[in-house]
């Protein structure tokens, strides 16, 4: 039964660890997730009918050990300067550029934010959990949730600002030296 | 785009995970899995009743008890007199009573509704909205332990239209589980010394020991908190304020320095007395803002001017949005706090 878990969510929960921290550490906080996972199994019923707020509260628990990796990431994408990716139509193309534009001052940004800010925002934009999956994930109540993101998304927006660079009196390198 | 949009795009472009990875994964967890042995017990837990006369009447009442006030002010307001009375008025209350006793688990029963979308398709495209009915039962001790008893109720649609998009898609999962029943903890009920630690963290406690009581100093800490690590304003002070008073139950101190922080803020605004969900009488404070992608809202809590209690808590929606097929102003949320105790054990 735990195999079929496994089957259905390594995937997601790698590609979210790879997306916070690289894909080499990634590979074995997904080991790990799965492992602590099986060890209290027998508090989580397996075949309920989703496991990734689980599963993706695990491994952010094992993330916040690693948030000097975390920094090093943001920095990266903080450094990015990728071309336009090509889509299927002229408006996606667009909306692709203006995001991946962004994407940089994003990272300085989310560098800024605390530990529980952070990990509810990213829980929500890659590990596509919804709010009330982030509670069960972060055992908090679902009005936590929705505050901490509304803080985190206010803060982004601040640091960001209309012209989509960022705006912080760091600069990004600075601002993504942090340990959260 | 917004700001997730961008935040999407960022390492979008993430390798899969190599398939030497995922297999050296799996062969770690059979490991794992055969040196194991079944130390942990699980131990069958009674499944509470699932109330749904409570939640049905509850949501019946979503519309009737909203508590929608007069205007929406303008942010950066002055702090509003009669607001500052109750929750000084409050913060006396509080402040007079005796120290609790902090030992034990900190316990809260709750019912309440919460806003759970799903991805919308090109008819849909900012998704597909309601509001999902919780109970909730916590017992949370200071080591992380405790227990997390959920039921939620079928979902309670803004309008048709959303109903019968959500059909359309194949009705996909909006509320997660109906019920369920964890435990936490360190020390698992029945476990053999040196068994595996449950779920790592278990539930989050809020450390309200650590706080300071004295209220500029409070006050300081809730700046900080607002700010995430920036510049915070009086409704991002007030949303902490509410987090601090939420499942936490906190000294009377404490209580009464948080109420004073409240009192403090520019935009809040006294509702005056209502009557909650549950049919208790409180006094209700509002503060309206725009959370990012959200649109603006009136946050309002009530809590009862006899205790100082948090009886209950709403969120309003007051304007048109674009994501949700309703007219404002409209419950997006709301949680009434029907026990908040220190309870020695566990049932």
């Amino acid at each position: 039964m735990f195999a079929t878990v496994f089957d259905r969510h390594y995937d997601a929960v790698h590609r979210y660890l790879a997306r916070r921290v690289g894909p080499d550490l990634a590979d074995d906080l997904a080991a790990e997730t799965f492992t602590e996972a099986f060890d209290v199994r027998l508090r989580f019923d397996t075949e309920r009918p989703d496991a990734r707020p689980w599963l993706f509260g695990i491994a952010t628990n094992l993330l916040r050990h690693h948030y000097r990796n975390e920094a090093r990431r943001l920095r990266a994408y903080a450094r990015l300067d990728r071309p336009a990716a090509i889509a299927d139509d002229f408006g996606r193309i667009e909306a692709r550029v203006d995001a991946e534009r962004a994407g940089p001052a994003i990272a300085a940004a989310v560098a800024r934010l605390s530990a529980d800010e952070r990990d509810v925002l990213l829980l929500l934009a890659w590990a596509d959990l919804r709010y009330e999956q982030i509670a069960v994930a972060l055992r908090i109540p679902i009005g936590t949730v929705r505050s901490r993101l509304n803080r985190a998304r206010s803060r982004l927006r601040e640091l960001i600002g209309p012209s989509g660079q960022y705006t912080g009196v760091d600069t990004l390198t600075e601002a993504c030296d942090t340990d959260g | 785009m917004d700001e997730i949009d961008a935040l999407r795009t960022l390492g979008s472009d993430v390798p899969a995970p190599e398939p030497r990875a995922k297999r050296a994964a799996r062969a770690t967890l059979l490991v794992h899995a055969q040196a194991a042995t079944p130390r942990l017990r699980w131990v069958a837990l009674p499944r509470l009743s699932l109330r749904r006369s409570r939640v049905a009447a509850a949501v019946a009442a979503v519309a009737l008890v909203a508590v929608v006030g007069s205007g929406v002010l303008p942010l950066g307001a002055q702090p509003d007199p009669a607001a500052a009375a109750a929750l000084d008025r409050a913060a006396d209350v509080a402040a007079a009573q005796p120290a609790s006793s902090g030992v034990g688990y900190r316990h809260t029963t709750s019912e309440g509704a919460h806003l759970s979308g799903v991805g919308g398709d090109a008819d849909h495209p900012a998704g597909i909205w309601a509001l999902v009915p919780v109970e909730r039962e916590v017992w949370i001790a200071a080591d992380g332990s405790g227990r997390l008893v959920e039921t939620r109720g079928e979902p309670i649609w803004f309008g048709p239209a959303d109903e019968a998009a959500w059909m359309a898609a194949g009705s996909p999962d909006l509320r997660g589980e109906a019920f369920s029943d964890t435990r936490f903890g360190p020390t698992p009920p029945g476990a053999e010394p040196g068994a595996p630690q449950p779920w790592p963290g278990s539930l989050h406690y809020e450390d309200l020991d650590a706080l300071p009581t004295d209220v500029d100093s409070l006050r300081v800490v809730i700046d900080a908190r607002a700010a995430a690590g920036g510049g915070a304003n009086d409704y991002q002070r007030f949303t902490v304020v509410a987090d601090l008073l939420r499942e936490t139950v906190g000294t009377p101190d404490l209580r009464a320095s948080l109420y004073r922080v409240a009192a403090g803020l520019g935009g809040v605004e006294l509702i005056g007395s209502v009557t909650d969900r549950a049919g208790r009488t409180g006094t209700a404070v509002a503060m309206t803002g725009i959370p990012s992608g959200v649109g603006l809202e009136r946050h309002t809590l009530i809590f009862d001017p006899d205790t100082s209690m948090l009886l209950a808590e709403e969120t309003v929606l007051l304007e048109t949005v674009d994501w949700l097929d309703a007219d404002p102003p409209i419950v997006i949320g709301y949680s009434t706090y029907l026990v908040s105790d220190i309870t020695v054990t566990i049932p």
